[in-house]
């Protein structure tokens, strides 16, 4: 209800009041005092609340106190801070109006002291309390609230209250800050059937020393007491929960806001009020004894929704000022890169968000054990000792490393004392290096604003990722978050010093070690999308591709190691294989945002989507050659770069104000916004494409049945892309062979057939060419204690009539044969041997023992040749193996020089350069 | 950006953005077919001894070498050994000498894809043969046999392998399909043998054949009928879309039933083959899907000594001889060809049953594999049939002829008299 505020004229003084002043902190008494003795309506009495005397005024502790004191005839009590300077009629307005609309708490408008701006006409709330005025800040008082009305709340600065009414109220509540005691007044008030105005004839001047509209904990808690006090039951059943959840999420979206200590300010809000709640329920229980209405009278004049959220709502739109509101024109250029540059951490922190929903599988576990996606060794010493010249066993063993992604994760969980989450560490480390990667190379690129930020999605989870995650390859996903740094850094312009360009070397080396062992293929692939990058980018050009065949050269250099084993046909011929073809609907998407972006962008989104879709048409048009293996990985690696560039260059179309908005324009944003929330589909599962776990527990059942799991292999057979890892041809079907109880990265990729692995190939030949009633004394001299057929394929066909391959229901899903035949993988000492990563240790004799492993001269002591395996002498107790000396060699000044150039990238680098 | 240069750059995204429709899915990884499974050199079979009988395991084999005997019961493996076929080629291994259990499985590994195992049981009471067969996943089938008055009916399922399995069985009888619950799921453990009484579960039926049908591993079956002073043993064989069966003149009619697998109605014709030659299409008829049909060969030329069944799908006919002293059976040979190994036939009583099922004469060497055998010659018109009495002791015969032929044997003796086939080899390249 509401009426307008009419000049009141001279009034009788029917009413009787007493004046409260109430002491802050920083407030000057005597001026108020004196203040209130100018009023034109008459005061009777004046006292102070409070523990400092003012000359002859009485003081009193409390409100309270100060009631018991009152004569009788003391009709209302009208409370005043002492930093506030009511206006001689502001009484005489709080009194007409309160006899005239029968009120029984009023307040006055609150203007700040230079006099010009608002602070308070009443305030409605929200459900939950929290206090909205509809002031903007230091909004200027033209009276244009200059309205009688019923607020849910008042300032607590000047108030006119009815004596009885603040009696049967019990008063102020002590424990309550000002702010949240006025409301909690206002609000038991009108529990009390009483109405609650603002009068904004009477005006005050506040000199704001109390704080009351600053917003603290201890407010918080207040109007959460407040609640309690006066909601039913009912209400409070569902509103407490909401309550905190929304805090929660307040507290934790302003942290990304830079404001972390919201959430520590809910924290102790609800802490205080657990401490609080006895006190809380005595005071509930006074206030039932005053309620005439119902929570609904309350809802009359409260908000719906939350005020909290609303205001969150607007702080981040604020970020967003560019987006959502800004007109050119009415804000200036400079302005509008002001707001987009606060909105870069907002888009950060979201795209972190983001990307974390979408890896939260492979941040807080272990590497699902899914194609060539597999947790790391537990003997990364031994990883490391292969990888630089010493046995791989891998399959039936061979002298080839292993891929140099495993030895670096090796050499990085080494670091953390061996710790087997350290792939959760590397991936986390990989998007966020990614994302900032990103959008600093696109920065460089002549892209600003959040868009280089929100591209990083598309990058690290959209269509490429994916089709790297689907080929089972976490490397290959590791390696997108590098592909960012090592064209920026190759493209940079050299620090001008010696010490800052020491830095950079350091900095290039650890990147292209980095990319180089995660995806070797990806550094020419890398080098390639530098070359694209100088045809559109003035001042990228000889320099930069001299660094570029630096950089290749120092990736090369650092996976040296792998390069002298293998060679680099194991580039296409192992390892995962990465369909090029992109998904159908984000294909079309990306293309239409790359060619409506090269038809209506700005200058900069030209040249950076044709870019980024040179880059991915590398990428997909290698994808002709049908190759696979690191090849397919490093163009899929190039490709999410690239399709990144493309969907940054459109969705940077909006920024480019020059140019008006078109429909062409919003067609390309909004294909890229489409590509985007493509790449956001990987939230689902949070394994960023990766499959699920299959291998974990399927082969669980060997650390239970086998004594010494290292000794035990199990033949896998089944579809390719059923298989962990690599796998063998077979007649109809693909194999593998595994060693122990657990699949690691170690064992992922296999080397080119040995002897022994052909003369297995010989023995799974003859098995599916005939009937042979013992196929597991066959399979026995390769130490193959369990065949596991994984799918629907003929070779089960071939044990259904056998006699001593037994079938045990181990593992769902799979049919598994335990084979009656079985020799360990270390065998021939009268006690057994215990096997080893790469070796094996025993009791010391003078007998042999057969390693089951492929014929190598480098196996010892006193090696000899056991058809297609080995036989040592037991004599030392311990197989040994002789690395290969260039390889070791390698490997350790690849070690050092990695550990030289990452100090050096840090203490030296470039600070001017960002 | 001027326009021209817009103009290229956006051609360029253009023709880039086309080859990406350019690009082929990735292929699926080639896996290779799996290769043409050699002829089976394992060959398993029920082993029903009982009575105080003596079962044999008889050998022939074309090539020499080491021949190993696994019999098993109960879960267990009872006894593994293995034996030398010497240059002859031939090997008599006695079972209850070596296992004790009255029922076995037994399972043989052969010397080469070519060589054959039979199983005759003997007593004074009993005479009876069977053929073990290699090892299927797939279906097979028993035609012929009886549960009527008298007839004591037992399925036995031979599991030697080392994984259970599990079987589906189906019986047809003059009622047609005819079959009980218990049947539906048999399992049958890895290394056991698992009996099931037929004349208790379908009593009283005259003709009564039966399909087994694999759900999981693999099983041989056998069906052993006994009245009380004979016993026959026919063993389940895979369906094919002819048969050749033998026809003996013991004095007792035969009866040939044949058993259709396909599941629908099924034309069928008999040819004869007689010592005067060959009649075709002596009789011809359809057999009702889920049924039988059982052929009096009364009505057959005079001198028939075999018939060639050939149905419209897959099939399984059988010889059946019941007498009120004799009982035997076997089911056919499923195609001719020019070379046969014959194990079991061999003893006093012993005859080797010959048949040209083509219209080209033959000359067919029969040899003994026994030390000192001779090299019998034969000479064979085309559709005609003839009997060759075997003159001593041994475990078989290799036949070969120069066209093909159709080869069974018979034995005789006081206590009975056993029918079987031979195995024809289909040699690589004819």
């Amino acid at each position: 209800m509401t009426s307008v505020s009419e000049p009141t004229g001279p009034v009788e003084d029917s009413t009787h009041v007493a004046c409260a002043v109430l002491q802050v902190e920083g407030g000057d008494v005597a001026g108020t005092v004196e203040a209130v003795r100018r009023s034109v309506y008459g005061v009777e009495r004046v006292a102070i609340i409070g523990s400092v005397p003012l000359d002859d005024l009485d003081t009193f502790g409390s409100i309270d106190d100060m009631l018991k004191a009152l004569d009788t005839r003391i009709d209302a009590v009208w409370i005043v801070h002492s930093d506030a300077m009511p206006r001689p009629d502001a009484l005489g307005a709080l009194v007409a109006e309160m006899d005239r609309n029968h009120a029984s708490l009023v307040g006055s408008k609150i203007i700040d002291a230079s006099g010009v701006h608002l602070e308070s006409v009443g305030s409605a709330t929200d459900v939950f309390g929290e206090p909205y005025s509809g002031l903007d800040p230091e909004e200027v008082d033209l009276e244009q609230y200059d309205v009688v009305r019923d607020v849910a709340s008042i300032s607590g600065v000047s108030t006119l209250v009815r004596r009885d009414l603040l009696r049967g109220l019990g008063g102020l509540d002590p424990a309550l800050p000002p702010g949240a005691a006025g409301q909690d007044l206002a609000q038991r008030a009108r529990l009390a059937g009483s109405r609650v105005m603002v009068v904004p004839s009477s005006e005050v001047r506040h000199q704001g020393a109390c704080g009351h509209d600053v917003e603290t904990w201890r407010e918080r808690a207040g109007r959460y007491r407040a609640m309690l006090k006066v909601y039913s039951l009912v209400t409070l059943i569902w509103l407490i929960p909401v309550s905190l959840v929304i805090g929660f999420v307040d507290g934790i979206v302003r942290i990304f806001l830079r404001q972390p200590r919201r959430i520590v300010d809910h924290a102790r809000a609800v802490l205080w009020n657990v401490w609080m709640l006895p006190t809380s329920l005595r005071a509930r229980a006074r206030v039932r004894g005053i309620r005439h209405v119902g929570d609904e009278e309350m809802f009359r004049y409260q908000l719906p929704g939350s005020v909290l959220l609303r205001d969150l709502g607007a702080d981040i739109g604020e970020r967003f000022g560019w987006v959502i509101d800004a007109e050119p024109g009415v804000v200036t250029e400079a302005e509008l890169e002001s707001e987009s540059s606060r909105a870069v951490p907002v888009v950060i922190a979201i795209t972190f968000a983001l990307l974390g929903l979408a890896a939260r599988g492979l941040l807080f576990g272990p590497l699902p054990a899914a194609r060539f996606s597999l947790p790391p060794e537990s003997d990364w010493a031994g990883v490391l000792s292969s990888y630089s010249g010493t046995w791989n066993p891998a399959g039936l063993g061979s002298l080839e490393p292993v891929h140099p992604s495993v030895a670096m994760t090796s050499a990085i969980q080494g670091v953390f004392g061996g710790w087997s989450g350290v792939t959760g560490l590397i991936t986390a480390t990989s998007l966020v290096a990614g994302t900032i990667g990103l959008g600093r190379l696109l920065a460089r690129l002549g892209i600003d604003g959040p868009s280089r930020y929100l591209a990083a999605p598309v990058m690290l989870a959209g269509p490429f990722a994916l089709a790297i995650g689907e080929a089972g390859d976490w490397a290959g996903l590791v390696a997108i978050g590098a592909i960012p740094w090592f064209v920026d850094l190759s493209i940079a312009a050299w620090p001008a010093g010696w010490r800052g360009r020491l830095g950079r070397l350091g900095a290039i080396l650890v990147v292209a070690a980095v990319l180089g062992s995660y995806a070797p293929v990806a550094l020419l692939f890398g080098a390639a999308a530098v070359v694209v990058v100088s045809v559109f980018t003035a001042g990228v050009g000889t320099s930069s591709l001299l660094t570029t065949i630096l950089a290749v050269d120092l990736g090369i250099f650092a996976i040296a190691p792998y390069l002298a084993g293998v060679g680099t046909s194991a580039f296409s011929e192992s390892g995962p294989s990465v369909d090029l073809v992109i998904g159908q609907w984000a294909g079309a998407a990306l293309a239409l945002a790359a060619v409506l972006t090269a038809i209506a962008g700005n200058a900069a989104s030209v040249r950076l989507a044709a870019m980024g879709t040179l880059m991915v048409t590398l990428a997909i048009g290698t994808g002709l050659f049908s190759v696979g293996g690191d090849v397919s990985v490093g163009a899929a690696v190039i490709g999410a770069l690239g399709s990144g560039a493309v969907v940054a260059a459109a969705l940077a179309i909006d920024l480019d104000r020059s140019v008006a908005a078109s429909t062409v324009q919003w067609v390309a944003v909004g294909a890229a916004v489409f590509v985007l929330g493509a790449s956001l589909t990987t939230i689902g599962a949070g394994r960023l494409g990766l499959g699920e776990d299959d291998w974990t527990d399927r082969l669980a059942f060997v650390s239970g049945l086998s004594s010494d799991p290292e000794s035990v292999r199990t033949l896998i057979v089944g579809f390719p892309d059923s298989l962990p890892g690599d796998s063998r041809t077979g007649n109809g079907y693909a194999y593998r062979l595994v060693t122990g109880d657990r699949l690691t990265s170690a064992e992922a990729r296999l080397a080119p057939p040995r002897i022994g692995d052909r003369a297995l190939d010989g023995v799974l030949d003859v098995i599916d060419r005939a009937d042979v009633l013992e196929p597991g004394r066959l399979l026995a001299p390769f130490a193959i204690q369990w065949v596991m057929v994984v799918d629907d394929v003929e070779f089960a066909d071939r044990l259904s009539a056998q006699l001593d391959l037994t079938e045990v229901p181990l593992s769902p899903g799979v049919r598994v044969f335990r084979n009656e035949s079985f020799v360990p993988r270390l065998s021939g000492p009268p006690e057994p041997w215990d096997a080893t990563f790469a070796g094996g240790a025993g009791p010391a004799g003078a007998g042999s023992v057969r390693i089951a492993d492929n014929a190598s001269v480098r196996f010892g002591p006193d090696w000899t040749q056991d058809d297609w395996a080995n036989q040592v002498s037991t004599a030392d107790g311990e197989i040994t193996y002789e690395p290969v000396p260039l390889r070791r060699s390698l490997a350790l000044s690849v070690g050092v020089a990695l550990v030289v150039a990452l100090v050096s990238s840090v203490a030296l680098r470039d600070r001017t350069d960002r | 950006m001027n326009l021209v240069l817009r103009v290229v750059v956006a051609l360029i995204t253009l023709i880039s953005v086309a080859v990406w429709t350019q690009v082929p899915p990735a292929r699926a990884p080639e896996l290779g077919i799996g290769p043409d499974r050699a002829p089976s050199s394992v060959a398993a079979c029920p082993v029903v001894t009982g009575r105080d009988a003596r079962s044999e395991v008889l050998v022939a084999t074309r090539l020499p070498g080491e021949i190993q005997f696994v019999a098993s019961s109960g879960g267990v493996v009872l006894t593994e050994s293995e034996a030398e076929a010497g240059e002859l080629g031939g090997l008599t291994f006695d079972v209850g000498a070596v296992v004790g259990a009255s029922t076995v499985g037994l399972v043989i590994d052969l010397p080469e894809e070519g060589a054959a195992a039979s199983i005759v049981t003997a007593s004074d009471l009993v005479l009876a043969a069977t053929m073990c067969t290699p090892p299927v996943a797939a279906e097979t089938a028993i035609a012929g046999l009886s549960t009527a008055s008298g007839e004591s009916l037992d399925l036995v399922l031979a599991n030697p392998y080392a994984n259970d399995a599990v079987v589906e069985i189906r019986t047809v009888s003059e009622a047609g399909a005819d079959s009980a619950s218990e049947l539906e799921a048999v399992v049958v453990p890895a290394r056991s043998v698992v009996t099931v009484d037929l004349a208790q579960l379908l009593p009283l039926r005259t003709r009564l054949s039966i399909r087994i049908i694999p759900e999981r591993g693999v099983v041989h079956a056998a069906g052993v009928q006994s009245s009380s002073n004979e016993r026959m043993v026919v063993e389940a064989v895979r369906p094919s879309p002819e048969w050749l069966l033998p026809v003996p003149d013991t004095g007792t009619l035969p009866t040939v039933t044949v058993l259709p697998t396909t599941g629908v109605d099924t034309e069928y014709t008999v040819d004869a083959f007689t010592d005067a030659g060959a009649f075709e299409t002596v009789a011809t008829g359809v057999v009702p899907a889920d049924g039988q049909v059982v052929l009096d060969m009364d009505g057959l030329p005079d001198g028939t000594g075999a018939v060639r069944v050939v149905t419209d799908g897959d099939s399984v006919a059988s010889v059946v001889i019941e007498g009120d002293t004799i009982r035997a059976g076997s089911p056919g040979a499923p195609y001719s060809a020019s070379s046969w190994v014959v194990p079991g036939a061999g003893g006093s009583g012993a005859v080797l049953r010959l048949a040209n099922p083509t219209g080209i004469d033959a000359t067919v060497e029969l040899r003994s594999l026994v030390t000192g055998g001779e090299v019998e010659s034969v000479s064979l018109p085309a559709g005609s049939t003839a009997l060759t009495r075997v003159s001593g002791p041994g475990p078989g015969y290799i036949v070969q002829s120069d066209g093909d032929i159709f080869v069974s044997w018979s034995l005789a003796s006081d206590s009975g008299f056993a029918l079987g086939v031979g195995v024809p080899l289909r040699i690589a390249g004819e």
